[in-house]
């Protein structure tokens, strides 16, 4: 059974939040990086299962990491986590919507 | 398996996942506020989070087998470009967002009720089974732009 069950939700805040970023910064990236979206596409077949697979592959590596470190978590820490990982998901889901509203008109 | 495999059958399990993961979550959020028992709370969870996977694996199928290259170049030179460049593209994406955020809500409900008052998270993680839902819900509009385009957007 899971001993520690406070930081395995701590350890899940933090890495969803290191996923989130991820997909936000390497679609935009790749979007604007030929090189980069056709390395995603020979990587898997698809840019799109790519990201999942490497963003699933963050998320679960840094699940595993996060709980393993000897790190004492504080109860303070737990709430704060799972706080920025809201608002880390809020805006990178506006910040998407935004790109590629501004890339469809031409705007950038 | 040819049945199961075909565009309208992948479509409704994307669809029915997405609409059994959404539903879960907002009863995830009905039990959270109303301190509901450890079973159900946990189960609402589970059926959330497997539904969105679901969702996830059947959609990535459909989008990757069909959508490039039998929907895209319709919606593309159709009437409502727009749906794929803006909403499509932001839906793909915004997907990948779901699962880790479910299996953290999921993780979260596992604490024990005095774990849970006295790390005083109840609300945040109400609000965290909400944004589930709500990107759910998000994707789901996104997903009907999409189809209408296709479906009455063609010239």
């Amino acid at each position: 059974m899971i001993k520690n069950k406070q930081k395995l939700v701590y350890a899940s805040s933090v890495s969803a939040i290191l996923s989130v970023l991820y997909v936000v910064v390497v679609t935009i990236w790749a979007e604007k990086s030929p090189a980069l979206k056709t390395w995603l596409t020979d990587f898997s077949g698809h840019h799109w299962t790519s990201k999942s697979i490497i963003s699933l592959g963050i998320y679960f590596f840094g699940l595993i990491a996060f709980y393993l470190l000897p790190k004492q978590i504080e109860a303070g820490v737990v709430k704060r986590y799972l706080k920025a990982l809201i608002i880390i998901t809020a805006l990178g889901a506006l910040t998407l919507l935004a790109f590629f509203t501004g890339h469809n008109f031409g705007w950038f | 398996m040819e049945i199961l495999l075909s565009k309208p059958v992948l479509i409704g399990m994307h669809l029915g996942f997405g609409i059994i993961g959404i539903d879960a979550f907002l009863w995830l959020l009905g039990e959270l506020k109303y301190k509901g028992r450890k079973k159900p709370l946990l189960i609402t969870a589970v059926v959330g989070t497997l539904s969105f996977i679901g969702s996830w694996l059947v959609g990535g199928f459909y989008y990757v087998k069909f959508y490039g290259t039998l929907v895209k170049p319709v919606i593309k030179g159709g009437l409502a470009p727009w749906a794929h460049n803006i909403m499509m593209e932001t839906k793909e994406h915004i997907f990948l967002f779901i699962i880790p955020l479910a299996l953290t809500a999921l993780f979260a409900v596992l604490l024990k009720e005095d774990e849970f008052e006295s790390l005083n998270i109840r609300k945040v993680v109400m609000l965290l089974a909400a944004t589930v839902a709500a990107i759910g819900l998000v994707i789901g509009a996104m997903g009907f732009m999409v189809s209408a385009a296709a479906r009455w957007g063609v010239q």
